[in-house]
Protein backbone atom coordinates (compact mmCIF):
# COMPACT_ATOMS: atom_id res chain seq x y z
CA UNK A 1 0.00 0.00 0.00
CA UNK A 2 2.82 2.17 1.06
CA UNK A 3 4.69 1.73 -1.90
CA UNK A 4 1.70 2.55 -4.31
CA UNK A 5 0.93 5.39 -2.58
CA UNK A 6 4.39 6.74 -3.27
CA UNK A 7 4.96 5.50 -6.57
CA UNK A 8 1.66 7.39 -7.26
CA UNK A 9 2.95 10.72 -5.92
CA UNK A 10 6.17 9.87 -7.41
CA UNK A 11 4.53 9.77 -10.97
CA UNK A 12 2.72 12.70 -10.44
CA UNK A 13 5.65 14.86 -9.56
CA UNK A 14 7.42 13.84 -12.97
CA UNK A 15 3.97 14.97 -15.00
CA UNK A 16 4.34 18.03 -12.84
CA UNK A 17 7.75 18.52 -13.40
CA UNK A 18 7.05 18.19 -17.32
CA UNK A 19 4.35 20.52 -16.78
CA UNK A 20 7.31 22.96 -15.49
CA UNK A 21 9.14 22.79 -18.35
CA UNK A 22 6.90 23.29 -21.27
CA UNK A 23 5.22 25.79 -19.13
CA UNK A 24 8.53 27.82 -18.94
CA UNK A 25 9.03 26.94 -22.53
CA UNK A 26 5.47 28.64 -23.21
CA UNK A 27 6.21 31.67 -21.16
CA UNK A 28 9.69 32.17 -23.02
CA UNK A 29 8.19 31.95 -26.23
CA UNK A 30 4.98 33.94 -25.81
CA UNK A 31 7.13 36.65 -24.87
CA UNK A 32 9.23 36.25 -27.63
CA UNK A 33 6.29 36.21 -29.64
CA UNK A 34 4.55 39.36 -28.21
CA UNK A 35 8.20 41.67 -28.34
CA UNK A 36 8.38 40.53 -31.86
CA UNK A 37 11.67 39.13 -31.63
CA UNK A 38 13.20 38.40 -34.79
CA UNK A 39 15.59 35.29 -34.26
CA UNK A 40 11.97 33.38 -33.48
CA UNK A 41 11.57 33.17 -37.33
CA UNK A 42 13.73 30.45 -38.38
CA UNK A 43 14.24 29.37 -35.06
CA UNK A 44 13.64 25.41 -34.35
CA UNK A 45 11.52 25.46 -31.87
CA UNK A 46 8.04 23.77 -31.24
CA UNK A 47 5.01 25.95 -32.13
CA UNK A 48 2.93 27.57 -29.19
CA UNK A 49 0.15 25.39 -29.21
CA UNK A 50 2.43 22.34 -28.87
CA UNK A 51 3.90 23.84 -25.33
CA UNK A 52 0.27 24.44 -24.36
CA UNK A 53 -0.94 21.09 -25.03
CA UNK A 54 2.02 19.26 -23.65
CA UNK A 55 1.83 21.69 -19.97
CA UNK A 56 -2.07 20.78 -20.17
CA UNK A 57 -1.90 17.53 -21.14
CA UNK A 58 0.43 16.79 -18.17
CA UNK A 59 -1.15 19.21 -15.42
CA UNK A 60 -4.30 16.56 -15.78
CA UNK A 61 -2.18 13.60 -15.85
CA UNK A 62 -0.07 14.68 -12.30
CA UNK A 63 -3.42 16.26 -11.22
CA UNK A 64 -5.15 13.02 -11.65
CA UNK A 65 -2.10 10.49 -9.96
CA UNK A 66 -1.49 13.46 -7.34
CA UNK A 67 -5.40 12.84 -6.32
CA UNK A 68 -5.28 8.75 -6.55
CA UNK A 69 -2.25 9.22 -4.61
CA UNK A 70 -3.85 11.11 -1.94
CA UNK A 71 -7.05 8.99 -1.84
CA UNK A 72 -5.02 6.07 -0.60
CA UNK A 73 -3.18 8.10 1.57
CA UNK A 74 -5.97 8.96 3.84
CA UNK A 75 -6.52 5.29 3.98
CA UNK A 76 -3.13 4.67 4.84
CA UNK A 77 -2.87 7.57 7.44
CA UNK A 78 -6.60 6.18 8.91
CA UNK A 79 -5.01 2.97 9.09
CA UNK A 80 -1.79 3.52 10.64
CA UNK A 81 -1.97 6.77 12.37
CA UNK A 82 -5.81 6.56 13.53
CA UNK A 83 -6.82 9.55 11.92
CA UNK A 84 -7.95 10.54 8.07
CA UNK A 85 -6.05 14.08 8.67
CA UNK A 86 -2.95 14.69 11.07
CA UNK A 87 -2.10 17.97 10.59
CA UNK A 88 1.24 16.44 9.06
CA UNK A 89 3.54 19.48 7.72
CA UNK A 90 3.88 16.93 4.73
CA UNK A 91 0.00 16.61 4.76
CA UNK A 92 -0.61 20.35 4.72
CA UNK A 93 1.96 21.02 1.75
CA UNK A 94 0.46 18.06 -0.06
CA UNK A 95 -2.70 19.64 0.13
CA UNK A 96 -1.69 23.10 -0.70
CA UNK A 97 -0.14 21.43 -3.73
CA UNK A 98 -3.57 19.41 -4.53
CA UNK A 99 -5.69 22.62 -4.34
CA UNK A 100 -3.00 24.98 -6.07
CA UNK A 101 -3.32 22.73 -9.39
CA UNK A 102 -6.84 22.19 -9.13
CA UNK A 103 -7.29 26.07 -9.13
CA UNK A 104 -5.35 25.67 -12.61
CA UNK A 105 -7.76 23.06 -13.77
CA UNK A 106 -10.64 25.46 -12.77
CA UNK A 107 -9.53 28.31 -14.38
CA UNK A 108 -8.71 26.78 -17.68
CA UNK A 109 -12.37 24.09 -17.29
CA UNK A 110 -14.57 26.33 -15.70
CA UNK A 111 -13.54 30.16 -16.16
CA UNK A 112 -12.54 29.21 -19.66
CA UNK A 113 -8.78 31.34 -19.24
CA UNK A 114 -5.99 29.96 -21.28
CA UNK A 115 -2.28 30.96 -22.08
CA UNK A 116 -0.28 32.73 -20.38
CA UNK A 117 -1.73 33.35 -16.64
CA UNK A 118 -2.80 30.20 -16.20
CA UNK A 119 1.05 28.24 -17.47
CA UNK A 120 2.10 30.66 -15.33
CA UNK A 121 0.05 29.30 -12.33
CA UNK A 122 1.15 25.81 -13.27
CA UNK A 123 4.86 26.97 -13.10
CA UNK A 124 4.33 27.96 -9.26
CA UNK A 125 2.37 25.19 -8.47
CA UNK A 126 5.64 23.23 -9.07
CA UNK A 127 7.28 25.47 -6.33
CA UNK A 128 5.09 23.78 -3.76
CA UNK A 129 5.62 20.23 -5.26
CA UNK A 130 9.21 21.13 -4.28
CA UNK A 131 8.16 22.38 -0.78
CA UNK A 132 6.80 19.35 0.00
CA UNK A 133 9.64 17.10 -1.22
CA UNK A 134 12.11 19.27 1.67
CA UNK A 135 9.18 19.32 4.08
CA UNK A 136 9.34 15.53 4.03
CA UNK A 137 13.19 15.24 4.46
CA UNK A 138 13.94 18.20 6.34
CA UNK A 139 10.90 19.42 8.17
CA UNK A 140 10.86 18.09 11.88
CA UNK A 141 7.16 17.25 13.16
CA UNK A 142 6.85 14.65 10.11
CA UNK A 143 6.12 11.36 10.59
CA UNK A 144 6.58 11.09 7.01
CA UNK A 145 9.60 9.57 5.94
CA UNK A 146 11.38 9.23 2.41
CA UNK A 147 12.00 5.75 1.05
CA UNK B 1 42.43 23.82 -72.04
CA UNK B 2 40.63 26.16 -69.29
CA UNK B 3 37.19 26.47 -67.61
CA UNK B 4 35.46 29.25 -69.07
CA UNK B 5 31.92 31.00 -68.46
CA UNK B 6 29.88 33.29 -70.37
CA UNK B 7 26.79 34.78 -68.98
CA UNK B 8 24.18 37.59 -68.04
CA UNK B 9 22.23 37.69 -65.15
CA UNK B 10 20.07 39.62 -63.21
CA UNK B 11 22.68 41.97 -62.20
CA UNK B 12 24.09 42.41 -65.80
CA UNK B 13 21.00 42.14 -68.01
CA UNK B 14 17.53 43.58 -67.46
CA UNK B 15 14.74 41.25 -67.72
CA UNK B 16 13.81 41.61 -71.58
CA UNK B 17 17.58 41.25 -72.27
CA UNK B 18 17.27 37.69 -70.35
CA UNK B 19 14.38 36.46 -71.46
CA UNK B 20 15.40 36.74 -75.01
CA UNK B 21 18.59 34.46 -74.70
CA UNK B 22 16.68 32.25 -72.07
CA UNK B 23 16.67 28.26 -72.96
CA UNK B 24 13.63 26.31 -73.19
CA UNK B 25 14.62 22.65 -71.57
CA UNK B 26 13.49 20.86 -74.83
CA UNK B 27 16.25 23.52 -76.80
CA UNK B 28 18.90 22.34 -74.73
CA UNK B 29 20.21 18.90 -76.00
CA UNK B 30 20.32 20.81 -79.71
CA UNK B 31 22.11 23.71 -78.17
CA UNK B 32 24.74 21.60 -76.21
CA UNK B 33 25.82 19.72 -79.35
CA UNK B 34 25.56 22.39 -80.88
CA UNK B 35 27.67 24.60 -78.71
CA UNK B 36 30.37 21.52 -78.55
CA UNK B 37 30.36 20.83 -82.18
CA UNK B 38 30.80 24.40 -83.45
CA UNK B 39 32.85 25.71 -81.00
CA UNK B 40 35.17 22.75 -80.11
CA UNK B 41 34.62 22.71 -77.21
CA UNK B 42 35.54 19.55 -75.27
CA UNK B 43 32.77 20.01 -72.68
CA UNK B 44 30.05 22.36 -71.39
CA UNK B 45 26.86 22.94 -69.10
CA UNK B 46 23.97 25.89 -70.14
CA UNK B 47 22.68 26.84 -66.80
CA UNK B 48 19.53 28.60 -68.15
CA UNK B 49 16.79 29.90 -65.19
CA UNK B 50 14.57 33.06 -65.14
CA UNK B 51 17.82 35.17 -63.41
CA UNK B 52 20.66 33.98 -65.56
CA UNK B 53 21.44 32.41 -68.84
CA UNK B 54 25.26 30.76 -68.57
CA UNK B 55 27.25 29.18 -70.99
CA UNK B 56 30.18 27.00 -69.07
CA UNK B 57 32.84 25.18 -71.10
CA UNK B 58 35.83 23.37 -70.95
CA UNK B 59 38.00 24.77 -74.27
CA UNK B 60 41.09 25.33 -75.33
CA UNK B 61 42.44 28.89 -74.54
CA UNK B 62 42.35 30.96 -77.67
CA UNK B 63 42.04 34.53 -77.66
CA UNK B 64 38.62 34.54 -79.59
CA UNK B 65 36.95 31.81 -77.45
CA UNK B 66 34.59 34.56 -75.52
CA UNK B 67 33.39 36.29 -79.27
CA UNK B 68 32.67 33.14 -80.93
CA UNK B 69 30.63 31.95 -77.36
CA UNK B 70 29.20 35.57 -77.93
CA UNK B 71 28.33 34.68 -81.22
CA UNK B 72 27.06 31.18 -80.64
CA UNK B 73 24.58 32.70 -77.83
CA UNK B 74 23.84 35.64 -80.27
CA UNK B 75 22.47 33.35 -83.34
CA UNK B 76 21.13 30.71 -81.89
CA UNK B 77 18.54 32.71 -80.33
CA UNK B 78 18.63 34.81 -84.03
CA UNK B 79 19.96 37.85 -82.66
CA UNK B 80 22.71 40.10 -83.24
CA UNK B 81 25.66 39.64 -81.41
CA UNK B 82 26.14 43.66 -80.80
CA UNK B 83 22.38 43.50 -78.79
CA UNK B 84 23.72 41.33 -76.31
CA UNK B 85 27.18 42.53 -75.92
CA UNK B 86 26.96 45.05 -72.65
CA UNK B 87 24.81 42.40 -70.82
CA UNK B 88 26.91 39.95 -70.72
CA UNK B 89 30.47 38.63 -68.58
CA UNK B 90 32.88 36.47 -69.43
CA UNK B 91 34.72 34.64 -66.51
CA UNK B 92 37.94 32.64 -67.24
CA UNK B 93 39.82 30.42 -64.65
CA UNK B 94 39.69 30.45 -61.70
CA UNK B 95 37.15 33.25 -61.71
CA UNK B 96 34.83 31.06 -64.04
CA UNK B 97 34.63 27.94 -61.31
CA UNK B 98 34.34 30.10 -58.73
CA UNK B 99 31.56 32.32 -60.01
CA UNK B 100 29.71 28.35 -60.77
CA UNK B 101 30.42 28.10 -56.84
CA UNK B 102 28.95 30.90 -55.82
CA UNK B 103 25.79 30.34 -57.80
CA UNK B 104 25.28 27.35 -56.89
CA UNK B 105 25.62 28.65 -53.14
CA UNK B 106 23.27 30.87 -53.98
CA UNK B 107 24.73 33.68 -53.02
CA UNK B 108 24.95 35.30 -56.58
CA UNK B 109 21.37 34.88 -56.60
CA UNK B 110 18.22 37.67 -56.54
CA UNK B 111 17.17 36.53 -52.88
CA UNK B 112 20.61 35.76 -51.36
CA UNK B 113 20.70 32.46 -50.32
CA UNK B 114 17.55 31.14 -51.63
CA UNK B 115 18.23 27.45 -51.99
CA UNK B 116 16.17 26.96 -55.57
CA UNK B 117 19.49 27.33 -57.22
CA UNK B 118 20.87 25.05 -56.58
CA UNK B 119 18.33 22.78 -58.15
CA UNK B 120 18.47 23.76 -60.76
CA UNK B 121 22.05 23.38 -61.39
CA UNK B 122 21.86 20.04 -60.78
CA UNK B 123 19.02 19.84 -63.16
CA UNK B 124 20.84 21.71 -66.00
CA UNK B 125 24.11 19.38 -64.95
CA UNK B 126 22.06 16.34 -65.50
CA UNK B 127 20.54 17.45 -68.81
CA UNK B 128 24.05 17.96 -70.10
CA UNK B 129 25.26 14.69 -69.23
CA UNK B 130 22.05 13.31 -71.14
CA UNK B 131 23.17 15.31 -74.31
CA UNK B 132 26.49 13.93 -73.58
CA UNK B 133 28.16 17.05 -73.22
CA UNK B 134 29.95 16.73 -69.93
CA UNK B 135 33.31 14.50 -69.56
CA UNK B 136 35.46 13.78 -66.92
CA UNK B 137 36.01 17.29 -65.88
CA UNK B 138 33.02 18.95 -66.07
CA UNK B 139 31.46 16.13 -63.93
CA UNK B 140 34.06 16.25 -61.39
CA UNK B 141 33.26 20.44 -61.79
CA UNK B 142 29.43 20.35 -61.10
CA UNK B 143 29.85 17.47 -58.35
CA UNK B 144 31.78 19.65 -56.42
CA UNK B 145 29.59 22.85 -57.22
CA UNK B 146 26.90 20.99 -55.80
CA UNK B 147 28.98 19.88 -52.80
CA UNK B 148 29.92 23.17 -52.24
CA UNK B 149 26.25 24.54 -52.35
CA UNK B 150 25.23 22.17 -49.84
CA UNK B 151 28.04 22.77 -47.95
CA UNK B 152 27.49 26.31 -47.31
CA UNK B 153 23.98 26.24 -47.35
CA UNK B 154 24.52 23.66 -43.97
CA UNK B 155 27.67 25.23 -42.24
CA UNK B 156 26.33 28.37 -42.07
CA UNK B 157 23.47 30.46 -42.28
CA UNK B 158 22.76 31.74 -45.66
CA UNK B 159 19.53 30.08 -46.21
CA UNK B 160 18.01 30.82 -42.91
CA UNK B 161 15.44 33.51 -41.73
CA UNK B 162 12.73 34.22 -44.05
CA UNK B 163 13.32 37.53 -45.82
CA UNK B 164 10.16 38.45 -47.28
CA UNK B 165 6.79 39.55 -45.97
CA UNK B 166 5.17 36.76 -46.58
CA UNK B 167 7.55 34.25 -45.48
CA UNK B 168 8.24 35.87 -42.20
CA UNK B 169 4.26 35.71 -41.72
CA UNK B 170 4.68 31.93 -42.46
CA UNK B 171 7.36 31.89 -39.78
CA UNK B 172 5.62 33.26 -37.23
CA UNK B 173 2.72 31.48 -37.99
CA UNK B 174 4.25 28.27 -37.64
CA UNK B 175 6.03 29.21 -34.44
CA UNK B 176 1.94 29.66 -32.92
CA UNK B 177 0.62 27.25 -34.30
CA UNK B 178 1.14 23.52 -34.24
CA UNK B 179 -1.26 22.37 -37.36
CA UNK B 180 -1.73 25.44 -39.67
CA UNK B 181 -3.21 23.09 -41.98
CA UNK B 182 -6.44 22.62 -39.41
CA UNK B 183 -6.60 26.70 -39.17
CA UNK B 184 -9.19 29.17 -40.48
CA UNK B 185 -7.64 32.00 -42.25
CA UNK B 186 -9.48 35.56 -43.27
CA UNK B 187 -8.34 37.98 -45.32
CA UNK B 188 -9.71 41.43 -45.15
CA UNK B 189 -9.64 43.62 -48.46
CA UNK B 190 -7.77 42.63 -51.90
CA UNK B 191 -4.39 44.05 -51.31
CA UNK B 192 -1.71 42.56 -53.43
CA UNK B 193 0.76 41.88 -50.63
CA UNK B 194 -2.12 40.62 -48.61
CA UNK B 195 -3.11 37.79 -51.07
CA UNK B 196 0.53 37.42 -51.27
CA UNK B 197 0.88 36.26 -47.70
CA UNK B 198 -2.19 34.21 -47.80
CA UNK B 199 -1.20 32.27 -50.90
CA UNK B 200 1.87 31.81 -48.68
CA UNK B 201 0.31 30.26 -45.72
CA UNK B 202 -1.93 28.24 -48.22
CA UNK B 203 1.35 26.96 -48.99
CA UNK B 204 1.47 25.16 -45.44
CA UNK B 205 -2.24 23.63 -46.30
CA UNK B 206 -4.62 26.10 -44.99
CA UNK B 207 -8.33 24.69 -46.76
CA UNK B 208 -10.91 27.18 -44.70
CA UNK B 209 -10.31 30.65 -46.46
CA UNK B 210 -12.62 33.43 -45.47
CA UNK B 211 -12.36 36.90 -47.71
CA UNK B 212 -14.36 39.99 -46.75
CA UNK B 213 -14.62 43.11 -48.73
CA UNK B 214 -15.95 46.33 -48.27
CA UNK B 215 -16.95 46.19 -52.21
CA UNK B 216 -18.51 43.24 -53.05
CA UNK B 217 -17.69 42.97 -57.16
CA UNK B 218 -14.16 43.05 -55.87
CA UNK B 219 -14.31 40.18 -53.08
CA UNK B 220 -16.08 37.29 -54.96
CA UNK B 221 -13.33 37.44 -57.75
CA UNK B 222 -10.60 37.35 -55.15
CA UNK B 223 -12.30 34.35 -53.11
CA UNK B 224 -12.29 32.59 -56.26
CA UNK B 225 -9.15 33.17 -56.76
CA UNK B 226 -7.66 32.07 -53.55
CA UNK B 227 -10.51 29.43 -53.16
CA UNK B 228 -12.42 31.07 -50.29
CA UNK B 229 -15.85 31.84 -49.15
CA UNK B 230 -16.79 35.29 -48.87
CA UNK B 231 -18.36 36.97 -45.51
CA UNK B 232 -19.79 39.91 -45.32
CA UNK B 233 -17.98 42.93 -44.53
CA UNK B 234 -20.88 44.31 -42.44
CA UNK B 235 -20.55 41.20 -40.14
CA UNK B 236 -16.69 41.06 -39.61
CA UNK B 237 -16.56 40.49 -36.21
CA UNK B 238 -18.61 37.42 -36.52
CA UNK B 239 -16.30 36.16 -38.93
CA UNK B 240 -13.44 37.28 -37.87
CA UNK B 241 -14.45 35.14 -34.36
CA UNK B 242 -14.14 31.77 -36.46
CA UNK B 243 -10.27 33.06 -37.92
CA UNK B 244 -6.98 31.90 -35.91
CA UNK B 245 -5.10 33.87 -38.80
CA UNK B 246 -6.36 37.48 -40.16
CA UNK B 247 -4.65 38.96 -42.97
CA UNK B 248 -5.89 42.80 -42.90
CA UNK B 249 -4.97 44.54 -46.04
CA UNK B 250 -7.38 47.39 -46.92
CA UNK B 251 -7.06 51.25 -48.16
CA UNK B 252 -9.39 51.95 -45.44
CA UNK B 253 -8.33 55.26 -43.02
CA UNK B 254 -9.73 53.61 -39.82
CA UNK B 255 -9.41 51.14 -37.34
CA UNK B 256 -11.80 47.85 -38.52
CA UNK B 257 -11.43 45.69 -35.90
CA UNK B 258 -10.96 47.31 -32.38
CA UNK B 259 -9.86 46.36 -28.59
CA UNK B 260 -12.84 45.67 -27.76
CA UNK B 261 -14.10 43.75 -30.38
CA UNK B 262 -11.27 41.48 -30.47
CA UNK B 263 -11.77 41.02 -26.40
CA UNK B 264 -15.41 39.66 -27.52
CA UNK B 265 -13.54 37.60 -30.10
CA UNK B 266 -11.41 35.81 -27.90
CA UNK B 267 -14.53 35.03 -25.53
CA UNK B 268 -16.10 33.51 -28.30
CA UNK B 269 -13.04 31.53 -29.56
CA UNK B 270 -12.69 30.30 -25.94
CA UNK B 271 -9.15 32.15 -25.71
CA UNK B 272 -7.36 30.20 -28.71
CA UNK B 273 -4.17 32.04 -30.12
CA UNK B 274 -5.13 34.52 -32.58
CA UNK B 275 -2.91 36.09 -35.35
CA UNK B 276 -3.15 39.08 -37.01
CA UNK B 277 -1.51 40.40 -39.57
CA UNK B 278 -1.85 44.11 -40.48
CA UNK B 279 -0.08 45.15 -43.89
CA UNK B 280 -2.47 47.73 -44.86
CA UNK B 281 -0.81 51.54 -44.35
CA UNK B 282 -2.61 53.45 -42.77
CA UNK B 283 -3.17 50.34 -39.98
CA UNK B 284 -6.38 49.10 -39.93
CA UNK B 285 -6.04 47.01 -36.81
CA UNK B 286 -6.17 48.93 -33.68
CA UNK B 287 -2.47 48.40 -32.19
CA UNK B 288 -3.82 48.06 -28.42
CA UNK B 289 -5.36 44.93 -29.53
CA UNK B 290 -1.62 43.45 -29.17
CA UNK B 291 -1.46 44.41 -25.62
CA UNK B 292 -4.90 41.05 -25.34
CA UNK B 293 -3.93 37.98 -24.14
CA UNK B 294 -3.22 34.88 -26.62
CA UNK B 295 -3.52 37.60 -29.84
CA UNK B 296 -0.79 38.11 -31.59
CA UNK B 297 -0.56 41.53 -33.73
CA UNK B 298 1.99 42.28 -36.11
CA UNK B 299 2.13 45.46 -38.34
CA UNK B 300 4.18 45.87 -41.46
CA UNK B 301 6.97 47.96 -40.11
CA UNK B 302 7.06 44.47 -37.44
CA UNK B 303 7.10 42.07 -40.73
CA UNK B 304 9.97 44.40 -42.70
CA UNK B 305 12.15 44.84 -39.20
CA UNK B 306 12.31 41.31 -39.08
CA UNK B 307 12.71 40.43 -42.74
CA UNK B 308 15.53 43.18 -42.61
CA UNK B 309 17.35 41.77 -40.00
CA UNK B 310 17.65 38.59 -41.71
CA UNK B 311 18.87 40.16 -44.71
CA UNK B 312 21.07 41.22 -42.54
CA UNK B 313 22.21 37.79 -40.94
CA UNK B 314 22.30 36.37 -44.70
CA UNK B 315 24.88 39.33 -45.55
CA UNK B 316 27.20 38.93 -42.54
CA UNK B 317 27.44 34.96 -43.54
CA UNK B 318 28.42 35.73 -46.99
CA UNK B 319 32.43 36.31 -45.82
CA UNK B 320 31.66 32.82 -44.27
CA UNK B 321 30.33 31.62 -47.36
CA UNK B 322 33.58 33.16 -49.29
CA UNK B 323 35.82 31.63 -47.14
CA UNK B 324 34.09 27.88 -47.96
CA UNK B 325 34.19 28.36 -51.27
CA UNK B 326 38.07 29.83 -51.90
CA UNK B 327 38.48 26.52 -49.70
CA UNK B 328 36.42 24.06 -52.36
CA UNK B 329 38.12 26.44 -55.16
CA UNK B 330 41.48 25.73 -54.35
CA UNK B 331 40.91 21.82 -53.70
CA UNK B 332 38.88 21.72 -57.18
CA UNK B 333 41.82 23.54 -58.86
CA UNK B 334 44.93 21.25 -57.02
CA UNK B 335 42.95 18.24 -57.94
CA UNK B 336 41.92 19.05 -61.40
CA UNK B 337 45.89 20.56 -62.42
CA UNK B 338 46.70 17.05 -60.87
CA UNK B 339 44.85 15.22 -63.02
CA UNK B 340 45.94 17.04 -66.23
CA UNK B 341 49.67 16.13 -64.96
CA UNK B 342 50.34 15.81 -68.57
CA UNK B 343 49.56 19.80 -69.42
CA UNK B 344 50.81 21.35 -66.67
CA UNK B 345 54.01 20.61 -64.72
CA UNK B 346 53.52 18.60 -61.40
CA UNK B 347 54.35 20.60 -58.22
CA UNK B 348 57.88 20.07 -56.80
CA UNK B 349 57.58 17.48 -54.46
CA UNK B 350 60.76 19.05 -52.56
CA UNK B 351 58.57 22.68 -51.99
CA UNK B 352 56.63 20.23 -49.21
CA UNK B 353 57.70 19.72 -45.55
CA UNK B 354 58.93 15.86 -45.42
CA UNK B 355 56.26 15.61 -42.61
CA UNK B 356 53.69 16.09 -45.08
CA UNK B 357 55.11 14.09 -47.91
CA UNK B 358 55.00 10.82 -45.52
CA UNK B 359 51.53 11.97 -44.31
CA UNK B 360 50.56 11.27 -47.94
Amino acid sequence: MITIHAALLFLSYAAFFVALISGVAFLKQEQRLKHKDPKLVGARILPLEAWDKINWTSVVAGFILYSAGMILSLGLAHKEWGAFFNADPVELCALGTWISYAVVLILRLKVGLKGRRVIFLSVMSFGLVLFTLLALNYMSGTRHTLF
Amino acid sequence: MEIVVLGLNHHSAPVELRERVAFQKEQLPVALSALKKELFVSECVILSTCNRVELYAHAESIPELEQRMREFLAGFHGLNPRAIQNGLYWHRQPDSVRHLFRVAAGLDSMVIGESEILGQVREMYQQAVAAKSVGSIFNRLFQTALKTGKEVRSSTRIGQGAISISSVAVELARRIFQDISSKTILLIGAGQMGEATLNCLKGQGIRSILVANRTLETAVPLAESVGGQVVPFAQLELAAAQADIIICSTAADRFLLTRTQVRRMMGVRKQRPLFLIDISVPRNLDPQIARLENVYLYDIDDLEGIAASNLRMRLNETKVCAEIIEQELKEFLDRTVAGLAHQKPVPEPMDKPLEELIGE
